[in-house]
């Protein structure tokens, strides 16, 4: 290929020095103004089209600019109108610029090109940066949350800095991961969680690194054909983020500052010490007609609601200087960003410093380089939560409110090996840092007007080192006297891409071409080590611990090497056609089955632009779409095809080695195809602009950690077995309700995406988390377990129905006898919900008059289902953790107290009926429709802004998740305890949760 | 210049990156299989490997410990964990997730025994060190583990897949392994001691020795009713002279004793986390576990083993076992095989073949180191004698209390008030997740 490559640059290269370039020089000038106002627009970019040639309207609109011979077209553009060409047919060109309503003409990146949205043949959401800019929570999510049709996204915990789920039309993988790629500039970058020391589920995320300020865009390529440029990567779509580019013009120098409060918006109510021991005594006395003390529990000396001991009201502060600017020749941003969460759990923040440099400078009329560049570094601090017993959220619902927080001698009290939750979140330390880089570098080179070569260099350097430490005054570490922990994670990603770019009109046609290489190599390596046994609490670091308690190291890499083309023809702004084809090398992949290909084909016809359609006034747009294409997944470990044997199998401190995986030598890549249909319109004179998609995908030959027989000595393989199928509907509208001096657009979107599991080996289900169960003809994130028939109130119901176990009492919960045969065991097991919702969407509000701008934003979801563990815990009345108000409120009670429609079951303790197994019972409703942001913001006068030396002054007021309609009983609907899994999900089980946010800001410009 | 630099720095570009783009690496941390025993050094590796897996996080507790404890009158659940209640509670599902680990697990260890026996049968080995007589003491070592692993297996499942080849191939043919008959497992697990009790050429208590390999066998004997060669073996062990009983109990199941014949060592890097579950929270542990009321009923006041195995004071009314101890690093041993089981052994042997003044010796030398008066054995009261001593000696040990019940016919006698009803509770069901995925196994009856 490298040959090839080389003698294809000579080619080239001869072409372009071949074509003379002796021009002359004339002027021309004019005027440019507001089509809508007449008013003079400044700063409007005029370039003389395919030279270097230009310049930028002043205060009254004026230009005038020399014209180099061949020079006949020029270009006028600017930010939020549509951009005009004229020919130059005289020496004075005056143009009025149309306000771009629906960014019809803007320019949509697509993987290695760019497309005019209204030219767009795929399914390609767009989200502004703008967006970002107010939100005063960390993270890229709340751009696409809600506003990108088809991509749901989750927040699995309230974290600063933590996880998030984004799926873009659906799942389509079992053991690969669904995640989409993310890519920067160009640049796929690294995401997920590199934490080698669980506090709990909840991991970091690497995505928290980029800084929402820099972001200018972000396009979500949706179907096959936009994704298909990415091959083997693009069956979760992907997410193409454009950072700031300098604007030409005047150096621009902004300063952003804001500062917001957060609390949780909710808290769960639990008992107090004295309903405690009641509910207590009544447990012990239904098992074994003993009170409490008769188990050897005696009543604690505290009366603490912990949850007021760990949640706290914490703070966000963002404070951005951005610096931007150019001339025609050169243009750059930069951006110094501080970013601060002190999150509502004390103990937990994330803080992130993020520093940028874009540049992109034109050496001549033919060739223009640039480069990206962004370091960050990022620290977390981190408190453990979840599936834990030393969590902070975990131990403030479970632990008994009659422990006090400190014993008499001022140690942390405690109980039942749970951790104090105060201690919890004060004096256990873990902090991750990361420093990492992520740029590129790129050059252009024309050779003849419309061809060119792009080369391009990126990297993603990532170094995320965790430091734990435990002391002794901890339950987690009382009996090892301090415990210490240090992992490190180097990821040195590397990625090149060389194409290029054929583009040119014949007529009424236009073709585009780009044919490119890439490769990408990625390395991780870990190391970790800990210790215990700390001489005081004073000392913290590794060395001081007198028992080292191991050292790991582990290295894994891969590598890929891609080839790419696109073809696209365009026939008189009419008939839009593309392919679309990538082969993709991967050293994941066995000796046969490293390559793999992806095609993809795409049309549309824009029937707007039909002669026929030219006296129909109603629609300004309509353009109708088809794509399919094959898209891939190698998101898999990087040696699952071999069968080895690995070390650290140690005995006695001596090597020893032990087989590690079984391998599967015929690992291949999962595909998907999908079929795409949509349609977008702009009727009523530009006043309301929408889209309709239809998408079908088939993923097949899914990789898949089946599970065999255990007594091979392995649990599971991989292997690509089975199919999975996503298919759905998108539909987004935006109005502008009114124009002029007072303004108001809304936009809506909704998603249905259905998914299903086609096919498994051998109809094999496969039980993942802690109720989900993967099954043929369900959804990924499907519930299972028993069906409750309300609860037993007398013995006589109990030996007229299938027997549970000899325990069983009035009080208990009947279980459903679902395969009649008498007896409720597995077998009486079913389908008790999903994770998956029906509808997703948002709903978007902007009102504008005189300078004051009111944003508000509703984002829901519905449909979807939520086990709640945390009650199989706090709602089990079976042992000693507390329990919730509601459950001592409306538990069946025997005797006179007995009612016959209570909620819940009695208390008895060790719940011999087993009460507490996955049933119907923990599934609840977790639709919600929240106010996710409102912002309400006023732009001074200029005559005010200018008195002050500044050019423009806005002040804002930014809320999130202000409110939030839901059912469902816990802290939050949107959470999920397995962060980062694909098939574990809508499962709450102590989780950090999210918060509500007041803030406030001022961004000023000099 | 400028075009000079515009066309040839992208190829630069080209050059530099391309020489490093590859489609082929491997893997630092680990080896093919194929390749993994080569030598002396990895032989030994790959046998070390084995031990490591009998110390695996699921075994070292749930395993050899806490379920079968659960499971009988020895302990009483004070965790949290649901799967757990279940062994507690005598009514195991399928799908308990604890005892799929468990099963999965030893069925690792193996698989792990077959690689090795499969690679050093093999032969062919271009190092000196690799004498017949080295591979014959590795072979022993793995295959008393194996039988070990099938010991504990035949015991709570019954008839379960006996697998004595590793696994290769990903298909429906090696992995879906019907149910074996327990005759044919007894009978591979006596072989494999039988080799080991043979071939063995290590010493010491860490590793399988000569003389575990006969403890085993012993052991093994007894659990089939074989009482004559059980007697010859625990007798043969009794008389060496290897071995003695500690003066002082607290003494015998610390590292280094006099009575280690075969125990499971840990060390800081490896520990364990039996201290963790066994003592209470206020001294750092999590009391998953606790003795039962009728274990601790069973000591008499004199019985200067009661304050060795269990502490009634330092936690006022949270009585915990003590046999594991620390709790900072883990560092508790596994006592597999202890000298004065080969006593209690003995004594039942002897018993069933009616040498009752046999009987009566091996019993009283257990109890006068307990401080115990003597007592007279005979055919009515020996078993039920030699059985309460043994609980009461080897108390959270290990899992023999449950199996020494059952062979014996008094499970739903002793244990039935506490839950258990046989037949089912005769055995645990085998895991859902293996039944769901191998056709041809068979569920134990009543599940």
């Amino acid at each position: 290929m490298l040959s090839l490559m080389k003698r294809l640059f000579l080619f080239l290269a001869v072409l372009g020095f071949a074509l003379p370039a002796v021009w002359a020089q004339r002027t021309v000038s004019g005027t440019v103004t507001d089509a809508a106002n007449g008013q003079p627009v400044e700063g409007v970019a005029v370039i003389v089209k395919g030279t270097t040639s230009g310049m930028f309207t002043d205060a009254s609109g004026g230009y005038n600019l020399q014209v180099p011979e061949g020079g006949n077209v020029l270009v006028f553009s600017y930010v939020g109108y549509v951009t005009v060409e004229l020919e130059i047919s005289g020496s004075r060109i005056n143009v009025s610029l149309e306000e771009d309503a629906f960014q019809l003409e803007e320019v949509v990146v697509t993987g290695f090109g760019a497309s005019k949205r209204k030219d767009l043949t795929g399914s390609v959401s767009s989200v502004s940066g703008d967006v970002l800019v107010d939100v005063p929570d960390v993270g890229i999510q709340n751009a696409l949350q809600g506003r990108a049709a088809g991509v749901q996204v989750t927040k699995n915990s309230g974290t600063p800095g933590g996880g998030i789920d984004v799926r873009v039309r659906g799942s389509t993988s079992i053991s690969a991961s669904n995640q989409p790629l993310f890519v920067v500039d160009g640049v796929p970058i690294i995401d997920g969680s590199f934490s080698q020391n669980e506090v709990g589920n909840a991991g970091t995320n690497a995505l928290a690194d980029i800084n929402p300020n820099d972001i200018e865009s972000i396009e979500v390529l949706k179907d096959a054909s936009t994704a298909a440029i990415y091959g083997s990567r693009g069956a979760n779509g992907v997410v193409l983020i454009t950072t700031k580019k300098g604007a030409r013009g005047s150096t621009k120098v902004t300063l952003s500052s804001s500062y917001g409060v957060q609390e949780a918006w909710k808290k769960v109510p639990m008992l107090n010490a004295d309903q405690y021991y009641e509910l207590l005594d009544s447990a012990a006395f239904a098992r074994f007609g003993v009170l409490a003390d008769g188990l050897g529990i005696a009543k604690g000396t505290g009366d603490v609601f912990w949850q007021d001991e760990i949640f706290r009201q914490g703070n966000v502060t963002d404070n951005t200087l951005a610096i931007s600017g150019g001339n025609i020749k050169t243009s750059f941003y930069s951006s110094l960003t501080y970013h601060n969460n002190n999150g509502i759990v004390t103990g937990s923040d994330y803080q992130r410093i993020s520093g940028r440099l874009n540049i992109e400078h034109t050496v001549s009329d033919r060739f223009k380089f640039g480069m990206n560049m962004n370091y960050v570094t990022s620290d977390a601090g981190r408190v453990q939560n979840d599936n834990n017993i030393y969590g902070a959220v975990s131990t403030s619902i479970l632990l008994p409110p009659d422990i006090p927080i400190f014993n008499e001698d001022g140690t942390y009290a405690s109980g039942y090996g749970l951790e104090n939750p105060v201690a919890a979140t004060t004096i256990y330390q873990n902090n991750a840092v990361t420093n990492r880089i992520i740029g590129n570098w790129y050059g252009e080179y024309e050779f003849l007007p419309g061809l060119s070569l792009r080369a391009s260099l990126g990297v993603d350097n990532l170094n995320f080192r965790e430091e734990i430490y435990e002391p002794a005054a901890l339950v987690s570490a009382r009996g090892s006297n301090g415990f210490g922990f240090v992992g490190q994670t180097v990821n040195a990603r590397w990625v090149t891409d060389y194409t290029i770019n054929y583009n040119k009109d014949f007529g009424k046609s236009n073709l585009s071409a780009v044919a490119g290489f890439g490769m990408q190599e990625n390395k991780i390596e870990q190391i970790s080590a800990q210790v215990t046994d700390y001489p005081t609490s004073s000392f913290t670091t590794l060395d001081a611990g007198a028992s080292v308690q191991g050292a790991s190291a582990n290295y894994t890499i891969d590598g890929l090497t891609s080839y790419f083309g696109n073809l696209r023809y365009n026939f008189d702004e009419r008939y839009i056609v593309q392919l679309t084809f990538r082969a993709d090398g991967s050293s994941r992949f066995g000796e046969g089955n490293k390559f793999g290909y992806f095609p993809a084909a795409s049309a549309a016809w824009r029937i707007s632009s039909e002669s026929f359609m030219q006296n129909v006034t109603f629609f300004n747009d309509l353009k109708l779409r088809a794509s399919w294409g094959v898209t891939g997944n190698n998101n898999i470990g990087n040696f699952s095809a071999l069968q080895l044997y690995g070390g650290g199998a140690n005995y006695l401190d001596q090597p020893g080695i032990s087989p590690t995986q079984l391998g599967n030598p015929n690992l291949r890549w999962e595909e998907t195809s999908q079929t795409n249909i949509g349609l977008d319109f702009t009727i009523l004179n530009n006043r309301i602009y929408g889209n309709f998609d239809y998408f079908s995908k088939l993923t097949t030959d899914v990789l898949l950690n089946r599970p065999i027989p255990t007594t091979s000595g392995f649990v599971s393989v991989l292997e690509n077995i089975g199919s999975v199928s996503n298919t759905g509907f998108e539909f987004q509208i935006n109005t502008r309700n009114f124009v002029g001096a007072f303004s108001w657009e809304t936009g809506f979107n909704i998603s249905q995406i259905r998914n299903e599991v086609v096919e498994l080996y051998n109809d094999d289900p496969i039980d993942v988390g802690f109720a989900n169960r993967i099954a043929e003809g369900q959804s990924i994130g499907s519930f299972y377990g028993y069906v409750t028939d309300g609860i037993f109130q007398s013995q006589e119901e109990i030996t007229n129905s299938a027997f549970q176990v000899s325990g069983t009492r009035p009080g208990d919960i009947k279980f459903k006898d679902l395969n009649g045969d008498n007896v409720i065991n597995d077998a009486d097991r079913d389908y008790i919900g999903s994770a998956q919702p029906d509808f997703v969407g948002g709903l978007t509000n902007r009102l504008e008059w005189n300078g004051f701008v009111l944003d508000f934003f509703l984002q829901y979801s519905y449909g979807n289902e939520i086990f709640n563990n945390n009650t199989v815990f706090s709602e089990g009345m079976n042992s000693v953790f507390n329990q919730t108000q509601r459950i001592y409120d409306e538990r069946w009670q025997a005797g006179s107290n007995a009612h016959n429609d209570a909620r819940f079951p009695r208390a008895v303790w060790g719940d011999p009926n087993n009460n507490r197994r996955d049933s119907d019972r923990f599934v609840e409703d977790g639709s919600y429709i929240r106010l996710k942001t409102v912002t309400f913001s006023y732009t001074l006068p200029s005559a005010v802004t200018n008195a002050l030396g500044l050019s423009n002054i806005r002040i804002y007021y930014a809320g999130q998740n202000l409110l939030t309609f839901t059912n469902y009983s816990w802290f939050d609907p949107e959470v999920n305890t397995f962060d980062g899994s694909n098939t574990s999900l809508g499962t709450d089980f102590l989780t950090y949760p999210q918060a509500r946010i007041h803030s406030g800001g001022i961004n000023l410009t000099f | 210049m400028k075009k000079f630099l515009a066309y040839t720095l992208p190829v630069a570009a080209l050059l530099l990156v391309s020489s490093c783009a590859k489609l082929e690496y491997s893997p630092k941390n680990s080896v093919p299989s194929a390749t993994a025993i080569t030598n002396l050094a990895s032989a030994k590796a790959a046998v070390f490997g084995v031990y490591s897996e009998m110390q695996d996080a699921d075994l070292a507790f749930d395993g050899w410990l806490s379920n079968n404890q659960y499971f009988s009158d020895e302990a009483a659940f004070t965790g949290t964990f649901p799967t757990r209640l279940e062994f507690s509670q005598f009514n195991v599902f399928p799908a308990n997730t604890t005892m799929a680990a468990v099963f999965s697990d030893i069925y690792d260890i193996i698989n792990e025994a077959n690689n090795v026996i499969d690679a050093l049968s093999a032969g062919g080995f271009d190092d000196a060190g690799l004498t017949p007589e080295t591979i014959n003491s590795f072979l022993g070592e793995v295959r008393f583990m194996r039988a070990y692993c099938y010991w504990y297996l035949v015991n709570n499942w019954g008839a379960v897949p006996l697998i004595t080849t590793p696994t290769r191939e990903v298909t429906d043919e090696a992995l879906q392994v019907p149910n074996s008959s327990t005759t044919a497992i007894l009978d591979q697990i006596i072989a494999d001691l039988q080799f080991a009790e043979t071939n063995l050429q290590t010493s010491g208590a860490v590793r399988a020795t000569q003389n575990a390999a006969s403890a085993m066998l012993a052991r093994a004997y007894l659990g089939v009713g074989d009482y004559a060669n059980a007697l010859a073996k625990a007798e043969a062990l009794i008389n060496s002279g290897d071995y003695s009983l500690e003066p002082t109990f607290g003494d015998a199941f610390t590292t280094g004793s006099s009575e280690a014949i075969w125990y499971l060592n840990f060390t800081t890097v490896d520990g364990n986390s039996n201290a963790f579950f066994y003592f209470p929270a206020a001294l750092g542990g999590r009391l998953s576990i606790s003795p039962s009321a009728n274990l601790i009923a069973a000591f008499t006041s004199d019985d200067n083993r009661f304050s060795a195995t269990i502490d009634t004071t330092s936690v006022p009314g949270t009585p915990f076992n003590i046999k594991y101890s620390d709790i900072a690093a883990g560092t508790d041993p596994l006592y597999f095989i202890r000298f004065a089981e080969m006593y209690l052994i003995a004594a039942e042997a002897a018993g069933a073949t009616n040498d009752f003044a046999k009987a009566t010796t091996y019993l009283n030398t257990i109890r006068t180191r307990a401080g115990l008066a003597d007592v007279t054995l005979d055919a009515g009261n020996y078993v039920d004698l030699v059985l309460t001593e043994k609980w009461k000696e080897l108390a959270f040990e290990g899992p023999q209390r449950l199996w020494d019940l059952r062979r014996r016919g008094l499970a739903t006698t002793v244990l039935g008030p506490l839950g258990y009803e046989a037949p089912t509770d005769d055995l645990w069901p085998l895991p859902q997740r293996d039944i769901d995925r191998n056709p041809n196994l068979v569920q134990n009856p009543g599940y």
